[in-house]
């Protein structure tokens, strides 16, 4: 759901290519409800413990259906543009609706909700229409998400609005003139409402992975240079403006911003899905659960596309302490409607899609997609190398046609992170493929490229592959968001303007020359880095960046050479505001000691802090890791070693 | 064909301009249609109808066809029809008593009044009609497939098939929906009671915004949902009962259906007026939710520690609407009633002062019933609003 602009854009977009359903999969529709309204738009689908299906209408009814009788029953009316469901019993449901989380409850066991109970309305609302509030999840504690979308310039806002109005989120494309529009919310098991994450422009769809990380999607639109999926994290700010009006601490009108710093504050997208090509409006995320009988993707994650009919599968990996990973085309055309919208996985396992539009391209109604049984021919795995990248394919490949580097033309860009709507790809160059290798039993195939590049989408349209057994590669469009190289990752270079960013020194916080090098210094941009983010803000700092260490368990691996055993002194060079911020050294997966970091008297103030620890000769790990909270800006380390 | 020729004929009356019996048919048409024929009851004397009750005949684009229009004031039409785009559901009566001259007099008035061009119409014409129409009041598909658009015309126009909520002008059990109204925040209930009362209660204020009962419920509110939730409910009626707000002032109140604002006259964080008051308590109102009770929503919300539960029902004479309090746990409240000229009201216990205020005890405040009564219920709307006052 985005901007209307968008329906012109996408009028001018050629159809989505490169793929189709694998016929392992089929599609079927499911009769619509029967609403006394016209429209048959699904914006919410969960699945009941009993085994009915639940859908939420555009009209504010919601309907179950038996998937055993086919039969629909009407349970609740009157809701406001409710746009997600959990099912939480067989008489008590949690939707998101446009003024609330509300809780739909049958109290008296006739079939019918009558108890319609807020669980927070504690967020704003101007009025204007394209504030939608999108799908509630849950996780493992019983703790609940959703997603507020942003206001739109096809209107302005209402005489009365809900909550606190601040002209500071006013203007803009899209705008948060009213509290936490723009943000991925937390609400509590305690019931206590916090906003959870920033900078989301219109984030229609939250889902858990398998080990509980929680994702959003975004739509391509202003800041937004294509559209996106996040790895949501506590605090983190996700690149759209707007919503920094409601991030405590943030001073003045985001849009007066200088738009480096948005760029520095950022996180960026663990993947980003290629306008035009892959997606244009992605939806709700999936994990294919271990009880989804859809293949062998357990794990994965499906996020459903609104403007076309496809669903598109999505690869994670961890690379230097994030996320990100290659998405590709999965069910796709055919008999599959558009406007993707919902998801869930029904008792049987397999998967029913609810479909919307809501103005936007997109589609009505409710199809069900069953797997038979047998693999698909498709890629399983899409994993970053230091050459490349290391395909697993569900079959054994034809090894004269994977072994072919015509095959694999690979090509590389990024887009611009700016205020204007969505972005040309930008340096788009062919990579060129240097070998491939193909393993014994067929299976993976190891792409090795000319160059690597950081902070680059890598996307390839694998040419004519078939299995050994001569299947043809159902979807071979595969795209791979290169944040994170697996060692030497330079900083993050922003890309706020055109073409490739020249390294302007006068842009940028000042790097200084090492000063007396008294031993070996490892660069945190050499180390491996767990959640902790480069940065290079702040004046003063050695090498390319610094390290920034915000909440959560986040920690810096240096991988050291000693040339002896035995005791040996490292000095670690660090600047912290104020306060004292202490975090734990771990040596060879011994935890060492506290180090108490005190506050050096401002970000751009390098100290050092020392400690002695005792080193094998060769190879030692050296580790810094929080301890319960955030840490101080880290340079580097260096290894005192005495002299020859 | 049709188009061709009535185009024809329409350029040939301009050019010509009136020849002395044209004008004769003009003028005593004009006095029929303002007078005898009651035309402008319902049409007004601007030809421009009744936003959303009864269509125009200033500049209406069904006049391209005078037999559709004799068909129309001969035998009536019952049924949805689009007018400049616009939907209407109220129906036109047969006008079996007037004779075909005086219907070509008024049909040859209405082709020409208020800047529109069309034929004079004879008795000859209507005679012919009245011998050849079915005996039955039309509907707008019988109508138009005898007498159709011409293609470029019905694009827009004609009928269409109503929307659920479009129709819903007798109500015979509650309706709760939740959409955008005007003169409320975001977070509004519309709701439809039997006896066809209507009234707007405001979760971003936990209060009853207003009440009216003419002219139906809101209309075409699937658009509001269906589409991207942009446009704000309509009603044809005129509230009889509006709340106090000293947030807006009397000149806001024109533009409280407005979505395209770059500021609002206030935020719910600064409203005032809450109409009940407890001594001691100083909390905004919090809204909890609302449960059904035989249909009928029962609004909860809190004042501090105390819960207020606030029920509405079709008044038991049907001529207003009986809001049901409940106050818990007990304590003694003050409320303000706005004394809105349009209605009457009355209390279940103590007495209602000259202020609107209302003291009650703690045992009165538990359970006691708020009455608003339409004031001369039985007088008919005459005029036409934009749609709500505030």
């Amino acid at each position: 759901m985005k901007n209307f602009i968008y329906l012109f854009i996408l009028s001018l977009t050629a159809k989505l290519a490169f793929s189709e359903t694998s016929p392992s999969y089929k599609v079927t529709q499911i009769a619509n409800p029967p609403s006394k309204f016209a429209t048959k738009q699904i914006d919410g689908l969960d699945f009941l413990p009993d085994g009915r299906m639940v859908v939420c209408l555009p009209s504010g009814e919601i309907f179950f259906y038996d998937p055993k009788t086919s039969m629909w029953e009407l349970f609740a009316e009157g809701l406001h543009n409710p746009l997600g469901v959990i099912a939480e019993s067989n008489s008590s449901l949690v939707i998101s609706q446009r003024p609330e989380v509300t809780r739909v409850s049958d109290t008296d066991g006739d079939g019918r909700a009558d108890f319609y109970e807020v669980m927070t309305d504690e967020f704003g609302m101007s009025g204007n229409y394209h504030e939608f509030h999108f799908t509630p999840v849950k996780d493992k504690e019983g703790n609940y998400f959703f997603s507020l979308g942003t206001g739109s310039s096809g209107d302005g806002i209402r005489p009365i609005v809900r909550g606190k109005f601040d002209s500071r989120g006013r203007p803009g494309r899209m705008h948060a003139s009213t509290p936490y529009r723009g943000c991925v919310m937390k609400l509590t098991k305690d019931g206590e409402t916090i906003p959870w994450s920033y900078g989301h422009r219109t984030p229609n769809g939250l889902g858990f992975d398998l080990e509980g990380n929680l994702f959003v999607t975004d739509n391509q639109g202003d800041w937004v240079g294509s559209s996106k999926l996040f790895h949501v994290k506590e605090g983190r700010f996700y690149g759209h403006a707007a919503s920094l009006t409601w991030k405590l601490g943030f001073e003045g009108a985001p849009l007066e911003a200088d738009p480096k710093e948005l760029a520095k504050m950022r996180t960026r997208a663990a993947v980003v899905f290629p306008h035009g090509s892959m997606a244009n409006s992605p939806t709700q995320v999936l994990a294919i659960s271990p009880n989804a009988k859809f293949g062998p993707f357990t794990g994965q994650l499906l996020v459903g596309e609104m403007n076309t009919n496809r669903i598109v599968r999505v690869m994670l990996e961890e690379v230097g302490g994030e996320l990100q990973g290659a998405c590709v085309p999965f069910i796709d055309g055919g008999a599959l409607a558009r406007g993707c919208n919902r998801m869930a996985w029904a008792p049987d396992g397999s998967l029913y899609v609810g479909h919307t539009k809501h103005t936007w391209a997109g589609g009505e109604g409710i199809s069900r997609v069953e797997w038979n049984g047998e693999d698909p021919f498709e890629a399983v795995s899409m994993k970053l190398t230091k050459t490349g990248f290391r395909f697993k394919f569900t079959k054994p490949v034809d090894r004269k046609l994977a072994g072919d580097i015509a095959n694999w033309p690979f090509k590389r860009y990024y887009y611009k992170y700016h205020k204007s709507y969505g972005s040309p790809q930008i340096d788009v160059s062919p990579v060129k493929v240097e070998s491939v290798e193909i393993s014994k039993n067929g299976k993976i195939v190891e792409v090795h490229l000319e160059q690597l590049k950081a902070w680059h989408i890598h996307e390839v349209k694998i040419k004519g592959l078939k299995s050994a057994d001569g299947t043809s590669l159902a979807n071979s469009y595969l795209a791979y968001t290169l944040n994170r190289l697996l060692e030497n990752t330079p900083p993050d270079p922003l890309h706020i303007s055109g073409a490739t960013l020249p390294k302007k020194k006068s842009a940028m916080a000042k790097s200084i020359e090492v000063i007396d090098p008294r031993g070996t210094v490892y660069q945190v941009a050499n180390a491996k880095l767990n959640g902790v983010r480069t940065s290079n803000s702040n004046d003063g700092y050695t090498g390319t960046c610094y390290a920034d260490f915000d909440k959560g368990k986040e920690s810096i691996e240096w991988a050291v050479k000693s040339s002896r055993k035995g005791p040996t002194e490292i000095l670690i060079r660090y600047a912290l505001g104020a306060s004292s911020r202490p975090l734990s050294l771990i040596v060879n997966g011994k935890s060492h000691s506290v180090l108490p970091f005190p506050g050096t008297g401002g970000w751009s103030t390098w100290k050092e802090m020392t400690a002695t620890v005792d080193l094998q000769k060769g190879g030692n790990s050296i580790v810094l890791a929080t301890n319960g909270s955030s840490g101080g800006n880290i340079d580097h380390l260096q290894l005192i070693e005495p002299k020859g | 064909m049709k188009i061709l020729l009535t185009s024809f004929f329409s350029a040939l009356v301009v050019g010509m301009a009136y020849s002395a019996s044209d004008a004769a048919s003009f003028a005593k048409g004009r006095e029929l249609y303002n007078g005898a024929g009651s035309c402008v009851a319902c049409h007004m004397a601007d030809g421009k109808g009744q936003p959303g009750s009864v269509p125009p005949l200033a500049g209406s684009d069904w006049l391209d066809d005078p037999n559709r229009t004799i068909a129309i004031v001969l035998r009536g039409m019952a049924g949805p029809v689009k007018v400049n785009g616009d939907r209407y559901y109220s129906a036109m009566p047969p006008h079996l008593l007037f004779d075909d001259e005086t219907i070509g007099y008024i049909v040859t008035y209405v082709n020409n009044a208020w800047s529109n061009k069309g034929p004079t119409v004879t008795a000859g014409q209507v005679a012919k009609a009245r011998k050849e129409l079915p005996q039955a009041v039309l509907t707008p598909e019988a109508l138009l497939k005898a007498f159709p658009f011409d293609k470029k015309g019905s694009r827009a126009n004609g009928t269409f098939t109503p929307d659920f909520d479009d129709t819903l002008m007798v109500v015979s059990e509650p309706v709760v929906y939740r959409t955008f109204m005007p003169g409320a925040s975001p977070a509004a209930f519309a709701v439809a009671l039997p006896g066809n009362h209507y009234y707007c209660w405001d979760a971003g204020e936990c209060r009853l915004r207003y009440a009216w009962t003419k002219g139906g419920f809101i209309r075409g509110n699937q658009v509001h949902w269906s589409s991207n939730g942009k446009p704000v409910a309509k009603f044809n009626g005129l509230p009889y009962y509006r709340a106090r707000s000293s947030n807006l002032k009397a000149e806001d109140y024109k533009h409280l259906a407005e979505t395209g604002r770059n500021s609002p006259f206030y935020d719910t964080t600064e409203a005032v007026d809450f109409p009940i008051m407890i001594d001691g308590v100083d909390a905004s109102p919090k809204y909890k939710g609302y449960r059904l009770v035989q249909g009928y929503p029962e609004f909860i919300y809190k004042v501090g520690d105390y819960e207020i539960r606030e029920l509405i029902r079709t008044s038991k004479n049907n001529l207003g609407i009986t809001r049901k309090f409940f106050v818990s746990p007990r304590v003694p409240i003050t409320f303000k009633l706005t004394l809105d000229e349009g209605a009457s009201y009355l209390s279940s216990a103590g007495k209602i002062s000259k202020e609107g205020t209302l003291k009650l005890t703690a045992k009165q405040a538990m359970e006691f019933d708020l009455t608003i009564i339409e004031k001369n219920p039985t007088t008919p709307v005459t005029t036409q609003t934009e749609g709500p006052k505030e």
